[in-house]
């Protein structure tokens, strides 16, 4: 049997020890948390590129005339921070970075990345935003957990997708075919306005306006959401 | 449930701890569902009536009574449903108090569940790492070690949280009290026993009384009825008065009993205060007959003893003067006559003044015509009081209208004044009014502050109205009826 006083004392114990362990973890933590930086810069021909990050933002950054520059920022707590592997295959450069599984704080590897113009990339995070600014080219980008922002665009083909981000486009040209997927973000997409077969459809409100949707046009606009808004709309 | 019971009140093996914490998690998990439900239906219910309310009341009652044990006793089977404005608010009041209590548990109760999960996950051998160390089975270890004092807090905020909230249920879900819904009526529904009496346990007096404080005899053996006693923390608090035939089920008065403990607690409190106050009630009526009697005792003392030596004084002094022929001790003599009947008179005056012998002999309405008659101001009369009324009532009476009367001679410079008294229906009423200049404070003065006394000591009421310039009027209402009897 446990009296009141020895239960109230089996309390006070208990939430001093909780306590305890949770200020020594937080101690750790802040002591152990890092940032770090590093750049490289690619050489040689470059097909193509394919960057898959697991958690972290990726900015990439059209118009390079020197080539292939990376440059990362890591974050790592209680000395586990990202790895990073690079391996190229038939002039195709793949970059792939990982975390450790942490039960406490965060790992993250932020990624900037200038390309010359027309080098297709293919973009994959699990966790974290997707910047393309000025880039000119094919892209696949996508994400599981993050906003794709794409700025001052112009290529063929663009698919972006996203879970549960908003997935913003602007293309300074029209692009042969513009796919845009997001399951609960909104999907906006400007473009220069012409003939487009476009396809946009949401639970939510869809709005096409400064376009002519024509089938027997050359450029083809897909614009879909679960339940985010979609909204095309065309630039004089 | 009685282990649930316990971990209210904080003295439990942890394994009823865990069991009471169990049943207000349940508790929680109903109640938030719940919650919604009485949102929504008691407006409803409110426009259906009383008793589709008391319907939302009892599911409430028995879920917090089964569930965390708050012992609230049913409302009383009265034939008036009443629900209050109290009930109605802890009821809407539900959802809030329910996701409260949830948020306030969840908290150790997420600790807990994340430290098991993470040391399952390192006794596997997961892969992970916790802080600066892979999960490994050292850790998972100390993560079991630290899933110890989380689950102690837990089941602290569940044991918590059921406590308030039996705490906040008994007074949310408590039946209103009614006039109609006293616990004897509760008990004689609940035993359906109409004639069912309640005999109130009055330790210092050593008696039973009932709820006026008149006391009260128990049946005995081979009576129609029987008794249950009913105690509390080991004392005798009352006794429940029933059909014999009850006796055949003593744990159906014994249950019904235990319900209402408390409230037969109160009520014995109330109706001991009740004895006390007809204690002192019959005190100070005592008080007052001791004086009547006192009066009346002195009265007769006089008439008897020195009123009747000064006239028989008078009458040898009548025959002394025929058998004198001197001129100057017939002189004295007759002097000393007149002396003697006019102390005669004013001894007549006195005892009248103590207690009026007519008052005695032949009560209140010629004693009253006397006192009119003897008044310097001339006094209308107007009585309906026939027969006799008990001699303290008969007193304070006479001495209102007397005491009133000497007011009008001495002070109210009245023309004229009026008396009435009527004895109906138990009740002494007596009004004594001047055409006088009023004014009359009866803080100034010791004449009318111990008529309020005296008429205040048989339960009656005096009241004066007298405005300046517009006469004096005095009521005095008496109950002429003995409240013992």
């Amino acid at each position: 049997m446990l009296g009141r006083s020895r239960w109230a004392l089996a309390l006070v114990v208990s939430a001093a020890t909780l306590v305890a362990a949770a200020v020594m973890l937080a101690v750790l933590w802040l002591s152990s948390d890092r940032t770090t930086a590093a750049s490289m810069r690619l050489r040689g021909p470059l097909m193509g590129l394919e960057l898959r990050v697991l958690s972290g933002n990726v900015t990439i950054v059209g118009g390079s005339r020197t080539g292939v520059q990376v440059t990362r920022s890591d974050h790592s707590v209680f000395g586990h921070g990202p790895y990073q592997r690079r391996s190229t295959r038939s002039g195709i450069v793949r970059i792939t970075s990982r975390c450790p599984r942490l039960v406490v704080g965060s790992c993250a590897s932020d990624y900037r990345v200038d390309v010359p113009n027309d080098v297709p990339i293919s973009i994959r995070t699990e966790r974290g935003d997707i910047r393309l600014d000025s880039y000119h080219g094919s892209a696949d980008i996508a994400t599981d957990g993050g906003a794709i922002d794409v700025e001052g665009y112009c290529g063929f083909v663009l698919g972006a997708a996203s879970a549960t981000g908003d997935i913003t486009v602007a293309s300074a040209c029209s692009p042969e075919r513009l796919l845009l997927r997001s399951d609960t973000g909104n999907v906006s997409a400007t473009v220069p306005s012409g003939n487009y077969r476009v396809q946009a459809a949401s639970s939510a409100r869809t709005t096409v306006r400064g376009i002519v949707d024509d089938d027997g046009a050359p450029w083809a606009i897909q614009a879909l959401s679960n339940t985010g808004r979609v909204d095309v709309s065309g630039r004089s | 449930m009685s282990a649930l019971a316990g971990t209210l009140e904080g003295r439990l093996a942890p394994g009823q701890r865990l069991l009471g914490a169990a049943r207000t998690a349940l508790f929680l998990v109903i109640g938030v569902p719940l919650g919604v439900v009485y949102l929504v239906a008691v407006p409803i219910a409110a426009l259906a009536g009383p008793e589709a309310l008391q319907r939302l009341l009892e599911v409430e009652r028995v879920l917090v009574n089964r569930l965390l044990c708050a012992r609230i006793p049913a409302p009383p089977f009265t034939p008036d449903v009443a629900v209050d404005r109290r009930q109605i608010g802890f009821l809407v009041a539900k959802l809030p108090i329910t996701v409260g209590a949830a948020v306030f548990c969840a908290v150790p109760a997420a600790v807990l569940a994340e430290l098991v999960a993470r040391a399952v996950q390192g006794l596997a051998g997961g892969g992970s790492y916790l802080g600066p160390w892979p999960l490994s089975t050292v850790v998972g270890l100390v993560l079991v070690a630290l899933a110890v004092p989380a689950l102690v807090l837990t089941v602290g905020a569940l044991c918590g949280v059921a406590s308030l909230i039996a705490r906040v249920s008994r007074r949310g879900l408590r039946a209103p009290t009614t006039a109609s819904a006293t616990v004897r009526e509760a008990l004689a529904e609940r035993l359906g026993d109409r004639a069912l009496a309640i005999a109130y346990w009055l330790p210092e007096r050593e008696e039973f009384v009932d709820e006026r404080g008149d006391p009260v005899t128990l049946p005995g053996p081979g009576s129609a009825k029987a008794w249950t006693a009913v105690q509390h923390r080991g004392s005798r608090v009352a006794a429940i008065i029933h059909d014999a035939e009850l006796q055949a089920r003593p744990e159906l008065v014994e249950a019904a009993a235990a319900g209402a403990v408390l409230a037969l607690d109160n009520e014995r409190l109330k109706a001991d205060l009740h004895a006390r106050l007809q204690e002192l009630r019959a005190s100070r009526r005592r008080i007052v007959e001791a004086i009547a009697e006192g009066r009346r005792q002195l009265e007769r003392d006089l008439h008897d003893g020195v009123q009747q030596r000064l006239v028989s004084l008078s009458l040898d002094l009548q025959l002394l003067r025929g058998r004198t022929d001197d001129g100057s001790s017939l002189e004295l003599l007759d002097a000393t006559i007149a002396n003697l009947g006019e102390a005669l008179d004013e001894l007549r005056d006195f005892a009248r003044g103590i207690h009026p012998p007519m008052l005695s002999e032949r009560g209140l309405h010629p004693a009253l015509e006397a006192l009119a008659q003897r008044s310097a101001v001339p006094v209308e009369l107007e009585l309906s009081v026939d027969g006799r009324l008990p001699r303290e009532i008969e007193s304070a009476g006479y001495f209102v209208v007397a005491e009133a009367l000497t007011n009008v001679a001495k002070y109210a410079r009245a023309t004229h004044a009026r008396v009435s008294a009527s004895g109906a229906g138990g009740v002494l009423v007596l009004e004594i009014a001047d055409d006088g200049v009023g004014g009359a404070d009866p803080a100034r003065g010791s004449g009318l502050r111990g008529l309020l006394d005296r008429v205040a000591a048989l339960d009656g009421e005096l009241t004066i109205d007298s405005p300046v310039g517009h006469g004096t009027r005095v009521r005095a209402v008496i109950p002429s009826t003995d409240p013992r009897a």
